[in-house]
């Protein structure tokens, strides 16, 4: 049976990979939730949901704009800043934000988030449109529906890449630290938050917050798992 | 009518050179894979670019014009599924062009089709075709439509497109496709096109056709 013991080796190691990340902390640090943690927790989600509103309807129109060119040729500009660190991109983006007076405001917090998250709604989406095949684009085309009319009608064939694409988006978001410490560190983000209570009390009081977020992230990726299929099969 | 001349088109690694080629009534553009079919026909229908040469439709020259404004109605090769269910995407294109889809659904007899949800490979590109009939066109390019379909659902689409009295460039790799369903048939190799030669075969091909298919309903009861 060599494969159900490829299967066990990939068990272990998947869930050695997962008790390196928590086992060690929880062991260590109380499980402490505090009030400015929740507060944190809450200025994310809603800036994060603000960006992927944001975020999504750009993507799709960018994603299906790439199929041909020029859009294709440009792409690669959508999803450069996956490869650079965040913190670069606050850099870059710290001349106008700083310009328009928006340090330290909700306003700045959106901005880093919607350019860190474009290219991950963006890459998603534009997978799925590629799937569907160049023939059903020429079929809309040949019965004239180009452009911002095939949007719709796309949306409704790669109806779960757009949950799947809003989710990652919105993710990509909460889960921003670089751009949007050297942007704005008021409001507290969650990234923030984490990141400055380490740097002044150590790991104790937040690693019960880092713990429930990842729990939280793990219970998406299973629901992401349920929606492409992969966990079925398919 | 269809007339394309001196005409070439290099893509996808061929270069396609049609000197003349009238379509009139249904022409079978047949052809081995890599021949360079597809190519011309995108080409014709206005998704790839022409490099020289005309398109005319009825006399009027539409190789300026993009694929959207052209009087062409195309099948591409591959499986086309839209979100809609059977009537829904019917009275979606018929809104958009204004046109009236019942009369699509009685010429060829999709009555059946329009409550189905659930569609099969044959009911979706007859759906497919009956789609593209309702721009109105005055050409309509098919390639390949029988392309991964069953037997019988390869006759009830052949069956319907024989209805259809628009000018019509039928592309295949199947010479009994071909025979059953045209008036006139040309070859494409190494992007060439020699003929036209006029059908000859269609009684051959019906029954050959109609033999096969007996087959079916006598020993596995499918009807179509």
């Amino acid at each position: 049976m060599p494969m159900e013991r490829f299967q066990l080796y990939v068990v272990a190691v998947i869930l050695g990979y997962f008790a390196i990340l928590t086992v060690p902390a929880v062991l260590r640090y109380p499980l402490a939730f505090t009030e400015e943690f929740s507060e944190a927790v809450m200025n994310t989600v809603v800036l994060s949901t603000i960006s992927t509103l944001i975020t999504l309807p750009l993507a799709l129109v960018l994603a299906q704009g790439s199929l041909r060119s020029p859009g294709r040729t440009l792409a690669p500009l959508v999803t450069a800043t996956v490869s650079v660190p965040h913190t670069a991109i606050g850099v870059l983006l710290a001349p106008l934000v700083f310009g328009a007076g928006l340090v330290d405001t909700p306003a700045a917090i959106v901005i880093a988030m919607t350019i860190v998250s474009l290219p991950i709604g963006f890459t998603a989406l534009r997978s799925a449109l590629v799937s569907l095949g160049t023939g059903y684009f020429e079929f809309l085309a040949g019965m004239g529906v180009t452009g911002w009319r095939v949007i719709p009608i796309a949306i409704r064939s790669i109806r779960s890449a757009v949950v799947i694409s809003a989710i990652l988006s919105w993710f990509r978001a909460f889960s921003e630290l670089g751009a949007v410490l050297i942007l704005a560190r008021r409001p507290t983000t969650i990234g923030v938050y984490i990141f400055e209570n380490f740097l002044a009390w150590g790991a104790a009081p937040v690693v019960g917050g880092s713990v429930a977020l990842l729990a939280l992230a793990v219970a998406v990726g299973f629901l992401i798992e349920r929606l492409t299929g992969v966990a079925r099969g398919k | 009518m269809l007339e394309v001349s001196d005409f070439l088109v290099r893509a996808y690694g061929i270069e396609i050179r049609v000197d003349e080629l009238v379509v009139r009534g249904k022409t079978a553009l047949l052809g081995r894979n890599g021949s360079g079919k597809t190519t011309f026909v995108k080409a014709v229908v206005g998704i790839l670019r022409n490099e020289r040469g005309r398109v005319l439709v009825d006399g009027v020259d539409v190789t300026d014009l993009p694929t959207e404004r052209r009087p062409i109605a195309y099948l591409p090769q591959e499986r086309v599924v839209l979100p809609f269910r059977p009537a829904e995407q019917l009275r979606y294109f018929a809104r958009l062009h204004g046109t009236d889809f019942r009369w699509v659904v009685e010429n060829l007899g999709l009555d059946g089709l329009l409550a189905k949800s659930g569609l099969s490979g044959g009911e979706r590109q007859l759906l497919n075709i009956a789609t593209a009939l309702l721009k109105g066109p005055k050409v309509l390019i098919l390639d390949e439509p029988t392309q991964a379909l069953d037997f019988p659902n390869k006759v009830m689409v052949l069956r319907t497109l024989r209805r259809l009295d628009v000018p019509t460039v039928f592309v295949t790799h199947d010479p009994l496709e071909a025979y059953y369903l045209c008036d006139e048939l040309v070859v494409m190799e190494s992007g060439r096109i020699k003929g036209p030669v006029r059908n000859e075969m269609r009684e051959w091909a019906e029954e050959a056709l109609e033999n096969t298919l007996k087959l079916y309903t006598d020993m596995i009861g499918v009807e179509v």
